[in-house]
């Protein structure tokens, strides 16, 4: 092995350290150097992103802050237009309540058995509308909680139709006029 | 000896007015500075990539990158030394660039053969490129071109006793092959 070892050194120290590429590359270098030179170092560029970084966490820590200590700030001009017209859709829903009730009444709407579980459901189909209409209330750009609160109301109207056409419990020793 | 020192001294000035020329601009200056070093250049570029379009395109992005990093050249290091470092640098990222992961546990010399490469180099050059990536930049870089174990862990990211180890498989591996 020594006498390998020896060659290898050999070999080494004979190696020419210069070899002479097969094309020609200065005209391709000397196309590059008009290029334009970016002055950009590696160091400045990483105080641009830190910098950048720095912008973004102060902007997001505001937008929070902000959020979290002022949740009362007065709502923008868009928002008190909305917050009207879900008052108005509320009013038109009451209405439209308070005329199917005053039906029942009118034609002597007797109780039937299968009323009570739809009576419940109405109640807290109510219940729900009225949550969904205070969290609109704060956040009326919200779609789906707009879509939410119409088809709640829908529903509430519908159940109430259904409860109108449910069978009546035939009672023989009843009072019926 | 005199006139050999004299020669010697005629050839340091005339290479720091080049740069300083080249530094000012001057595209002429900058080619006798491309001249005077190219071969040397290339040679290591090959050596490092084990390949000739990789070692032409290295040699390319060295020469453009130091006509764009001469204006911070100061003259505290030898140019050459300063040469060299941004070759070995620029070789390694190109490397870095073009070779597939799995590329670079196999021996270049299919490589070269596969590209069609009829250089003729000279035989040990051949034995160089079969000997596996790492293991042949480590050599190059320790026995051909002088740099130590730690400033070869600090180029390719390893630590200093895997550039050792590199190195006595490199030199294991060319002793069988001889």
């Amino acid at each position: 092995m020594n006498g390998k070892d020896s060659k290898l050194d050999d070999l080494i120290a004979s190696l020419p350290k210069e070899l002479i590429p097969e094309n020609d590359l200065w005209d391709k270098i000397d196309k590059r150097l008009d290029a334009p030179i970016s002055h950009m170092t590696k160091r400045s560029s990483h105080n641009l992103w830190r910098n950048a970084a720095i912008a973004c966490l102060l902007l997001i820590t505001a937008f929070i802050g902000q959020k979290f200590f002022n949740p009362l700030l007065p709502l923008p001009e868009v928002d008190s237009a909305l917050i009207n017209t879900l008052s108005e859709i509320k009013a038109q829903h009451e209405i439209q309540i308070a005329q199917l009730q005053q039906t029942s009444k009118l034609v002597n709407w007797q109780s039937s058995p299968y009323s009570s579980p739809v009576e419940t459901g109405i109640d807290q189909l109510r219940e729900a509308a009225k949550q969904i209409y205070e969290s609109l209330k704060r956040n009326p750009t919200d779609k789906q909680l707009w879509q939410l609160w119409l088809w709640a109301q829908h529903r509430e109207i519908e159940l109430l139709r259904q409860g109108q056409k449910l069978p009546v419990s035939q009672n023989s020793q009843g009072a019926t006029i | 000896m005199n006139a050999q020192i004299e020669f010697i001294a005629n050839q340091e000035v005339s290479e720091l007015e080049l740069i300083d020329k080249a530094k000012q601009g001057d595209k002429a200056a900058f080619k006798q500075i491309y001249l005077r070093h190219h071969k040397r250049v290339y040679g290591l570029c090959f050596r490092l990539s084990g390949q000739a379009y990789l070692a032409e395109e290295a040699t390319q992005e060295t020469f453009v990158r130091l006509w764009q990093k001469l204006p911070q050249f100061r003259g505290e290091s030898q140019f050459t030394t300063w040469l060299h470092s941004m070759t070995v640098n620029q070789t390694l990222s190109s490397i870095k660039k073009h070779k597939s992961f799995w590329a670079r546990f196999t021996p270049m010399s299919e490589h070269t053969e596969a590209s069609g490469d009829k250089l003729e180099y000279e035989n040990f050059d051949k034995l160089l490129l079969k000997l596996p990536e790492r293991a042949r930049i480590v050599f190059i870089l320790f026995s051909i071109e002088g740099y130590k174990h730690d400033e070869i862990a600090g180029l390719l990211g390893i630590a200093s006793g895997t550039s050792k180890a590199q190195y006595h498989r490199a030199r294991k591996l060319l002793q069988e092959m001889l």
